[in-house]
């Protein structure tokens, strides 16, 4: 999670060059008005897919009415593109209890991508008052801090959310809470190594010689300079917190019986993986797709946001 | 980039070599001619203790070991009790039975069997007040008049002594208080283990020193293997020979395979929904019967439950002792709607259901499929799947709306199950009934195995019509063994049982 392309940006240091195809960013933003075409489809694709799936999470169980009671047990088990007794069309097959996978798995992205933005919401603005407060006062404050989030990070994050999780009870709060506890060091530390680097910038030191306050100095020049690099990390989270979040529902210590999501239908597949690919593989395969973009965006975003181009 | 690349391809790889890693360790051990060799079993809950004395007296895993080590004084016979350790009984009194041993039994070591080694067993099981000594609670004094005979005097007349008996295994007196005996125990049956890791692994290995004819098999190694995936792999790779308890859904797929053999049989084991009669609504029994009519159980048992079971007929399995078939509940839920609004609900009510992870089998299914039925006239049922130290403190403190569990009749006796969950005393799911107590305790009073019978007809009968829990299916056993593997012999109490196997 603090791989050096991260703290560079952190940092404000120049990083190294990520990709030999990358001319327009050693410096020179004027001269190349137009990044390569392939620059620009690593960040629309992601970007497009994952547009998709709010879309489908946001209108899809509007369209495709779901309810998670109605069961349907002649219907079980069918393959994709099956006809079911109703006379409707089951495009992705039923699960174990006859219920219609496409509308479950549309449930299922609204419910991880509510929690994945929550979560990140939360830890990020809790780990962004930690860090600034950190960075900018230093001292004790920051070395009890810092330690502790050190400690967490120290401790393998599923098994801290396992445990959080075990001792708090299932519900969609608990998991954004859960999974907020195990995400704000990372937030922290970005923003308090961004804050750093600009406090003492000459123009942060020039509004201080005009008599700015501590609170204006952090206001107009610290979080303007927090806010990119932490965007770019949120982005790459979204993905962790969501793999965390379906972690979490298989292993049914997340999002309760009763509210789809992907974690939990993948775990309803895990005994039929022989008699019922589909269950399991699908929801399986669309969380694969959603995660692997959100990090190719990820990383699209933190080669853009590289500090030789974003110097304030 | 680099770095998401790199790390997606590293965990591609680790789930690669862990799938490889998987099949390394199968060692094929399985037939030298002869029939002997190893029969390898992977049973589907964990062996935590082997000894059936204290907590784990009752306990499926441990019995299944137990019994191949073990004896009892009498055996139950295809539903008849027989003798086995024991020749003969007699009745001087009705608060005293009396039992003649066989003479010519040797434990492993070689000791012979006495009254004593019966005595020191049954007192075991008392003081170690494990889930079975509740059933001696009445008795009084254990005697041995003489090497060969025991006497059990009670305090009021028992009538369910034989098959309390089919549970007592009887072990050497000189060991018995020796908790490090039951590391590697001995008994008078066909095997003894040679060695036992808690929670993973017993291998037994051939009493020679057996009174009746020897097993075939050398030896029997047992092996937990928790997934149920990672059993039906291990099956179909010949890593193992025999495991049992699958959920119905994987035996379809089984049942085509040409190197393997599955066999279903009924068992003392049926699925419960129990409603807790002490809390509102449930307290009326005509929103427990709404319940019961509102559930399309034929549908549902039909779909999802292939071969695995069959409709109940009454509240205990046919299989048991004392259980008669009642009047069937049909799906009706105008009749449901009803009885509903008749109890004052006519819009119905909220409520919940819990139940253990991974109690039963294709527990999650069945609740969600009667949760849908129950909807569909304005019942709504919140499931709650709790993790089993959680359900089982909940359950015994009777904090809880509904339940659903499964449950097997270990003693095969009807007493086992109606007089320990339904009597007014037992507090399991709120319901009383002074009526039903005075059946209950009159049957178990009674010596005479045919009026016990007609008793546990007319209890059973109550619980049933009252609907203190709805009971919708009685479950069938399954085996799966490998092809060659011959001899095996399903039993109702669905503890496999490999003493007359062999392997070819």
């Amino acid at each position: 999670m603090t791989d050096p392309v991260t703290a560079s940006v952190a940092l404000g240091t120049p990083g190294p060059p990520v990709e030999a195809d990358t001319t327009g960013d050693d410096g020179r933003p004027a001269a190349v008005p137009r990044r390569p075409r392939r620059r620009r489809l690593r960040l629309w694709i992601p970007l497009g897919v994952i547009a998709g799936y709010v879309v489908a999470g946001l209108i899809g169980p509007v369209l495709a009415r779901y309810d998670p009671i109605a069961t349907s047990v002649t219907d079980r088990l069918r393959p994709p593109g099956s006809r079911l007794a109703d006379g409707s069309l089951a495009l992705l097959g039923t699960d174990q209890v006859g219920r219609d996978l496409l509308p479950q798995i549309m449930q299922g992205a609204r419910v991880s991508i509510l929690v994945g933005a929550a979560t990140l919401l939360l830890a990020g603005v809790v780990g962004a008052a930690i860090g600034i407060l950190c960075g900018y006062l230093g001292g004790v404050v920051d070395a009890v801090l810092m330690r502790l989030a050190d400690i967490q990070l120290a401790f393998p994050s599923i098994l801290l959310a396992v445990f959080v999780a075990a001792v708090l009870g299932s519900s969609v709060t608990n998991v954004v809470l859960t999974l907020s506890i195990t995400t704000w060091p990372i937030f922290a530390r970005v923003a308090r190594a961004q804050t750093l680097a600009t406090k003492s910038r000459d123009f942060a030191n020039a509004a201080r010689t005009l008599g700015a306050g501590s609170w204006h100095i952090v206001r107009h020049c610290v979080l303007p300079a927090v806010a990119s690099p932490l965007m770019v990390i949120a982005t790459v989270q979204l993905g962790f917190v969501i793999v965390a979040e379906a972690s979490l529902s298989f292993l049914s210590l997340g999002i309760p019986p009763g509210t789809p999501s992907w974690g939990t239908t993948i775990a309803n597949g895990r005994d039929y993986l022989a008699s019922a690919w589909w269950i399991a593989t699908i929801p399986g395969l669309v969380l694969a797709l959603f995660v692997v973009c959100v990090g190719v965006l990820g990383d699209e975003l933190r080669d853009r946001s590289d500090p030789n181009l974003s110097t304030r | 980039m680099r770095s998401l690349t790199t790390r997606l391809g590293a965990l591609a790889l680790v789930g690669v070599l862990g799938l490889t890693a998987c099949s390394f360790d199968s060692d094929s051990t399985t037939g030298t001619g002869d029939g002997a060799g190893t029969l390898r079993v992977a049973n589907p809950t964990p062996v935590v203790s082997l000894n059936p004395f204290a907590a784990n007296s009752a306990d499926q895993p441990t019995l299944t070991v137990v019994q191949e080590v073990f004896e009892t004084l009498v055996v139950r016979d295809n539903g008849e009790i027989a003798p086995n350790l024991a020749e003969s009984w007699t009745n001087p009194d009705p608060l005293t039975w009396q039992f003649a041993l066989r003479d010519d039994v040797t434990f492993a070591d070689g000791t012979p069997l006495t009254s004593a080694d019966a005595k020191a067993s049954l007192q075991a099981l008392i003081d170690g007040k494990g889930p079975l000594a509740g059933l001696w609670a009445t008795v009084e004094e254990i005697g041995t008049p003489d090497e060969h005979t025991l006497t059990i005097r009670t305090s009021s007349a028992l009538g369910t002594v034989l098959s309390n008996l089919t549970l007592l295994w009887i072990a050497p007196a000189a060991k018995i208080t020796d908790s490090a005996f039951f590391d590697a125990p001995y008994g008078t049956g066909p095997f003894k283990v040679s060695s036992f890791t808690a929670g993973q692994s017993v291998e037994l290995v051939r009493n020679d020193a057996y009174r009746g004819d020897q097993p075939k098999l050398a030896t029997i190694s047992y092996r937990y293997i928790p997934e149920v995936s990672g059993r039906v792999t291990a099956l179909t790779n010949n890593e193992i020979d025999v495991t049992w308890g699958l959920p119905p859904d994987q035996l379809t797929g089984l049942r085509g395979n040409d190197a393997l053999t599955v066999q279903s049989f009924p068992t003392y084991a049926n699925y419960y929904i129990w409603f807790n009669s002490s809390r509102e609504p449930f307290t009326d029994a005509r929103v427990r019967r709404a319940m019961w009519h509102a559930v399309d159980f034929a549908t549902i048992s039909g779909s999802l439950f292939d071969q695995a079971g069959t409709p109940a007929t009454g509240p205990l399995p046919e299989a048991i002792f004392g259980a008669a078939a009642q009047n069937p509940y049909p799906y009706d839920p105008a009749k449901a709607k009803q009885l509903l609004t008749e109890a004052g609900y006519p819009n119905g009510f909220t409520t919940s259901m819990m139940w253990s992870t991974g109690c039963c089998t294709n527990g999650n299914s069945f609740a969600d499929a009667m949760i849908s039925d129950w909807a569909k006239v304005g019942i709504v049922v919140k499931p709650e799947e709790l993790e089993r130290a959680t359900w089982l403190d909940k359950l015994l403190k009777l904090d809880w709306n509904s339940t659903m569990t499964t449950g097997s009749t270990i003693t095969g006796d009807a007493d086992f199950t109606l007089a320990r969950l339904y009597l007014s005393t037992a507090k399991r799911n709120g319901y009383t009934n002074p009526a039903l107590d005075e059946i209950l305790l009159a049957a178990r009073a009674e010596l005479d195995q045919d009026k016990r019978a007609d008793l546990y007809a007319q209890a059973g009968k109550i619980v049933w019509d009252d609907a203190v829990g709805i009971f919708p299916l009685d479950l069938s056993g399954n085996v799966v063994l490998r092809t060659g593997v011959n001899g095996f012999t399903p039993t109702p109490n669905d503890l496999p049982s490999f003493a007359g196997v062999s392997l070819s």
